[in-house]
């Protein structure tokens, strides 16, 4: 198993591929500028976002079963799941009820998280992506590296060759909008096939049991009309109050995602169609231990525009699947650990991070996001898992910085050492700052030194 | 179903717990307001069209009589959903079929968002929900009238009066999933033409 | 123009300013003197704690943050040319019990640019520098103490930083293409994640390279480090100056 400075180290081995993903992002921070700029009220609606939010989350219980009375009365079908695989299962058995064999599905973080795309394959059930993005990189078999832009570790040489192999465009080709139609035309078969449609939910509303999901290429509702039997999976904290609050994220979402000032479909999924089914999957999977965390809870309020990811300077230079986990950058790297109830995993990813906090700022529903990561340090290191060396050097520093007579000493012992000791011990490969930085160059006197012969007033 | 029922049980019952324990701030109980009103010198109208083009959108400005004229001319042989009487013909139709003969149409949209360039359209728009989507041309009509400001009063409109399936659309279809290069046309509608409504 | 008033000032060296740079703090000093201030330099002083929390070992913290309190609570201010070491003795030690000089402490703690515009009400320091500067706007300083408004919030424009500055003769403040990236520091980051922090490092002096930049200022020490130590690896023809360091080239 690799750490994520083992995997971003290698990723930035191709230097001017970093430094094109690093420039695209960043193209997408200032095109996020440039649309919360033009809406004087910017600050205060990510402000009423927030409290929405914290609302939602002091009264779940009775928001889901208002929603659920409301979506059964629509003629929803409403499943409940404790787990991924418990939610695996409910999608299976909704697909061999129906006999179903041509699946759709348009993007869904959840399912990503629920690992559903396998789990359906591993029971001889062909489901295919049809984000355009999601589509690309399931043809080749990897997760996606941003939420709301799956592909963008991809050059259009990359998907070229793909296309050529997987969809027979011409060889070489890589005009963007030549690979769309070819996509376009290959996945129009599909939605016209499809038995099943699946979704994921960005809101869902307690007071009328709709289903909100906004998407710019119309794939969710490419499936959902034509497929007799259309599923929506959500998470227990994507629930809403009301429709009038849907203004608030809308007007958010999308601006902060790409800089546009809303997607291109809000789709209101209410009823089933004529002679259609309409299921409603709701999943718990590990949130609710996360809503019993102080901590950690804010979280759950994330409404995953992804912009935490284009504004997080080490999240553009180290790759998305550099975090190898479902969710990448500042909010995956708070979600990863306690993403298994009782397990502490991805213990790597709080120290991926220069705690700059832009991503705290550009969060629509202000999470808190570096300050999760720094008390996920404090967690790490407090139940023994920071390596023993790492521990034992914060030991030893805690006691010197804690006795000015030690850190005297001990600072200059460093100095003296700097100096007398020759170059290829001090630059070795266990001095990580030495790999690609000098070391400061070393004074024959400390700050306090100098104090105590020329400082007194 | 028993499994499933059990599973509902179980989340509601820690969702109680954590909300015991975790120190869920009390204070939230009641539901907060929304009270954003949007700022905006320019009117909605200009705020409208802009947004449109943003998003890709033709616009046209009509008299209400000189419409149909427009739209025969234009758009040959589109399917004009304003009249009602067709709708039987594309009802429960297969979506491979309502693929080929819906290449181009025609719907009347019923809210126009200044802030955002997007329509409302609903049930009550068409026979069928896929059509909006299956066709490669889509022209929206909208009332000059029925131009709001911001999503606010957008679904203040709405909220009551929500059918069965309801989307905003903005524009035509896009995507930039290849190298951020921005593409019309992923799935649905390639070009989207907005009609707005005069008197 | 004259300084608000003259109060007892508790300065805090950083311990990486007292080992490796300190001109810093003989600047800051000197600054500080200058504008009629009673300044003192309580000798038992160590570290803020920042580099031990920052790790995750916040408890191990806990005696160096006490020793922090214990040397500066009998002053009016503490100010430090350390826009990050302020900031995490504001922000971080909450854990501590909150009596009386930890609450003190915690509120009159100053990063320098802020002690100075702020407490000290001086705009013009009669600065001469005549270079072309670029500011590094350290993220601590910007986003934690809201020396200025980062760019990614909507927000009015100011900069207690560059407001200090923009008044120095012969200075000219060269705009860089990206006005508040982290330079990839980060304090232990650094060092366990090399190659991002580095590439990060690059990224940041190159924006200066590229706009023409004879020096790169900050209000930390530490992100200047960290660019030294990259322009000298690479043989950059760029130089780093803390800000206490221009503020006080002045004839006040």
């Amino acid at each position: 198993m690799t750490s994520h400075s083992e995997r971003a180290a290698a990723f930035l081995k191709d230097p001017d591929r970093v430094s094109w993903h690093d420039e695209t992002l960043w193209i997408v921070r200032k095109k996020r500028d440039r649309a919360a700029a033009s809406v004087k009220e910017w600050e205060n609606l990510r402000e009423k976002a927030s409290k929405l939010k914290e609302y939602v989350l002091s009264d779940l219980a009775g928001l889901l079963t208002e929603f659920e009375r409301n979506a059964t009365l629509n003629g929803a079908v409403v499943h409940w799941a404790a787990d991924a695989d418990e939610f695996n299962r409910v999608v299976l058995e909704i697909i061999k009820s129906k006999n179903a064999r041509n699946i759709v599905k348009s993007k869904s973080m959840l399912t990503e998280e629920c690992g559903l795309n396998h789990f359906l394959q591993d029971h001889g059930v062909d489901i295919v992506d049809t984000d355009l993005g999601e589509r690309i990189i399931q043809f080749r078999n990897e997760p996606p590296s941003h939420i709301v832009l799956p592909a963008i570790h991809l050059k259009k040489e990359d998907i070229g060759e793909l296309f050529h192999l997987k969809l027979g465009t011409d060889r070489g080709a890589t005009d963007p909008q030549y690979l769309t139609r070819a996509a376009r035309v290959h996945l129009r078969e599909k939605f016209l096939n499809a038995h099943v449609a699946l979704t994921g939910v960005n809101f869902a509303i307690a007071e009328n049991g709709t289903v909100v999901v906004c998407t710019n290429e119309g794939n969710a509702d490419m499936g959902v009309h034509s497929a007799p039997v259309q599923i929506h999976c959500m998470g227990i904290e994507k629930i809403i109050p009301k429709m009038e609050h849907l203004a608030v994220f809308t007007r958010l979402l999308a601006r902060n995602a790409t800089g546009q000032p809303v997607t291109t479909y809000t789709s209101h999924y209410r009823t089933p169609k004529e002679n259609g089914e309409l299921h409603i999957i709701i999943v718990d999977n590990g949130r609710t231990e996360r809503l019993a965390s102080i901590d950690y809870r804010d979280a759950l309020k994330c409404i995953r525009c992804g912009a935490c990811m284009n504004t997080c300077p080490v999240y553009r230079r180290s790759g998305g699947h550099s975090y190898g986990f479902t969710i990448p950058g500042p909010i995956g790297t708070i979600l990863a650990p306690h993403s298994v109830p009782g397990k502490i995993l991805y213990k790597d990813l709080p120290a991926a991070s220069s705690l700059c906090m832009s991503c705290s700022n550009v969060c629509p529903v202000k999470i808190g996001i570096h300050e999760q990561i720094y008390k996920l340090r404090q967690e790490l290191i407090r139940k023994g898992y920071g390596s023993f060396v790492k521990r034992a050097i914060l030991k030893i520093s805690g006691f010197v910085f804690a006795k000015p007579v030690l850190y005297d000493i001990s600072g200059k012992m460093v100095r003296i050492a700097l100096k007398i000791v020759p170059r290829f011990l001090i630059y070795s490969r266990v001095n990580t700052w030495g790999l690609e930085r000098e070391l400061p160059a070393v004074p024959t006197q400390s700050f306090k030194e100098w104090y105590r012969q020329n400082g007194s007033n | 179903m028993e499994a499933i029922n059990r599973s509902r049980q179980i989340i509601f019952e820690k969702i109680r717990r954590a909300t015991l324990t975790g120190g869920i701030n009390d204070g939230l109980s009641q539901q907060p307001l929304v009270g954003t009103k949007s700022e905006a010198n320019e009117t909605s109208y200009n705020r409208f069209t802009e947004s449109l083009k943003m998003a890709g959108a033709e616009i046209a400005v009509l008299n209400i009589c000189d419409i149909d004229t427009y739209i025969s001319e234009k758009f040959p042989g589109a399917i004009d959903l304003r009249n009602k009487n067709i709708w039987e013909d594309y009802k429960g139709l297969q979506p491979s079929e309502l693929a080929n003969r819906a290449e181009c149409v025609v719907i009347s949209g019923k809210i126009g968002v200044a802030e955002n360039g997007a329509i409302w359209v609903d049930d009550t728009c068409f026979p069928e929900r896929l059509l909006p989507f299956i066709a490669g041309k889509l022209i929206l009509l909208i009332g000059e009238d029925k131009i709001v400001s911001d999503m606010h009063e957008a679904y203040a409109a709405i909220s009551g009066t929500l059918s069965g399936y309801g989307v905003f659309i903005s524009g035509p279809s896009k995507t930039a999933d290849i190298e951020q290069s921005l593409v019309y046309g992923a799935h649905g509608a390639i070009s989207l033409d907005v009609v707005i409504m005069k008197g | 123009m004259k300084p608000a008033g003259k109060f007892k000032i508790g300065l805090f060296i950083p311990c990486y300013i007292d080992q490796f740079y300190p001109q810093v703090g003989i600047a800051t000093l000197e600054l500080l003197r200058k504008l009629d201030q009673d300044v003192h330099y309580p000798l038992k002083q160590t570290c803020c704690g920042q580099p031990l929390a920052n790790s995750g070992a916040e408890d191990d913290a806990k005696e160096v943050y006490k020793n922090f309190v214990r040397n500066f609570s009998e002053f009016d201010y503490v100010v430090t040319p350390s826009g990050s070491c302020a900031y995490h003795v504001k922000e971080h030690y909450d854990i501590l019990e909150q009596s009386e000089d930890v609450v003190k402490v915690r509120r009159c703690t100053y990063e320098l640019c802020e002690f100075i515009a702020d407490v000290l009400k001086v705009d013009d320091l009669k600065i001469n520098y005549p270079h072309r500067v670029g500011v590094h706007q350290s993220c601590h300083g910007l986003r934690g103490l809201k020396l200025g408004n980062p760019s990614e919030l909507i927000s009015a424009s100011y900069s207690k930083v560059i407001s200090l500055l923009e008044k120095a003769d012969g200075i000219e403040l060269i705009k860089l293409d990206r006005e508040d990236e982290c330079c990839g520091f980060g304090g232990t980051f650094s060092i366990f994640e090399p190659a991002v922090s580095a590439r990060m490092g690059r990224d940041r002096v190159d924006d200066h390279l590229r706009n023409n930049a004879e020096v790169i200022t900050a209000t930390d020490m530490s992100c200047l480090m960290h660019m030294e130590g990259i322009i000298k690896r690479n043989n950059k023809n760029i130089k780093v100056v803390h800000i206490a360091e221009i503020l006080n080239s002045n004839s006040l």
